[in-house]
């Protein structure tokens, strides 16, 4: 007697090509996406609608980065009067790395020098060093993808005072894709 | 002499299956090596037949896997062994025969061996065009270009000067 499996596949689609197939079953798809390192995924999610919504799938993040943001090191920046303030890397494996992530927030072409003002989750809020509040301008920067933003200024006026008490930052990539930043 | 086998009492004799392919080609496995995949193991509880015939797996698909069943059934090689034989298993196949390979993993349920095989698709991936994937899966392009334009702009680090490949 034969034993047949019974898959859920029919025979038409079992002539049709292997590609459709391997495409529409999403449990493969995901074992594949899985091991994609992280630019080829953002740069597929381009392929299609269902490839979007496999990849920007909550809990296929989670799956693909358990732990998304296991604390590795800490930044500690550096005042001098001689010179511009820098950044230290400390890692906390205890082996001095000779490339650390970050040296100088260079990137960012704001004369007066920067600081960090909080940090969460892997985003960094900077702002001018010096600066009265006014002219102070708050950047949301990214390390990893090494892109930063401009956080619109503040409309004063209105009862709302020019003066800022306070920056936070808030980011939980396994909640939400967006930060906010509170402002006193 | 007598020789006696190492593995084991003499009692328990090797059992073996034939697997039959969707192109009729049958394949005598032993039963060590078949219910490493654990649609087999399910039909070869359920029932005491020896032959299984899969309706979707071609007879060169099959071989590869079973190849990798046998592989991985046999105790005397070690771990390392056997992570060299994976290696070598997906080197240098093509990407068409991967994704027979993929689905087979799928029916039969061989875990370890769709990891391995998705790993090497995904290697192959990686450094590909939108256009190349599309191709391969047989995907339409459901975007409208504004749509296009705007996922890539919101993402634009990850389309930098890297050399993609077409083929």
């Amino acid at each position: 007697m034969r034993i047949k499996i019974k898959a859920s596949r029919t025979a038409d689609e079992v002539q049709s090509s292997s590609a459709q197939i391997v495409a529409s079953i999403d449990d493969i798809l995901k074992e594949i996406l899985l091991r994609l390192p992280i630019k080829s995924l953002i740069r597929f999610k381009l392929i299609s609608k269902q490839w979007h919504s496999l990849i920007t799938d909550l809990r296929f993040c989670l799956l693909r980065n358990p732990n998304p943001n296991p604390v590795a090191g800490l930044f500690l920046h550096c005042l001098s009067y001689r010179a511009r303030p820098w950044i230290e890397y400390v890692p906390f494996s205890g082996i001095k790395s000779g490339n650390p992530p970050l040296r100088k927030l260079k990137l960012f072409k704001d004369l007066k020098g920067i600081r960090i003002v909080h940090s969460c989750n892997g985003l960094l809020l900077c702002s001018s060093f010096q600066a009265r509040d006014n002219n102070r301008r708050y950047y949301v920067y990214n390390p990893t993808t090494n892109k930063f933003s401009i956080l619109p200024k503040l409309a004063v006026g209105g009862g709302i005072s020019a003066k800022i008490d306070g920056m936070s930052m808030t980011f939980d990539p396994t909640k939400s894709p967006y930060y906010k930043v509170v402002c006193v | 002499m007598v020789t006696t086998d190492e593995k084991g009492p003499l009692t328990a004799k090797k059992k073996s299956v034939i697997i039959r392919s969707c192109d009729g080609d049958e394949f005598l496995v032993s039963e060590s090596a078949a219910v490493l995949s654990t649609s087999l193991k399910k039909i070869l509880e359920e029932k005491e037949d020896r032959l299984i015939h899969l309706s979707d797996i071609d007879n060169k698909t099959l071989a590869m896997v079973i190849a990798y069943l046998s592989t991985h059934a046999d105790d005397g090689l070690s771990d390392d062994l056997k992570r060299s034989f994976d290696q070598e298993f997906v080197s240098g196949k093509e990407f068409d025969v991967l994704k027979y390979l993929v689905l087979a993993t799928d029916t039969l349920q061989v875990t370890c061996l769709c990891y391995t095989v998705a790993k090497k698709m995904a290697d192959i991936m990686k450094n590909k065009l939108v256009e190349w994937v599309r191709r391969e899966f047989d995907i339409q392009n459901d975007y409208t270009p504004e749509a296009e334009a705007e996922i890539r702009r919101l993402d634009a680090w990850a389309w930098d000067d890297r050399q993609l490949e077409d083929d």
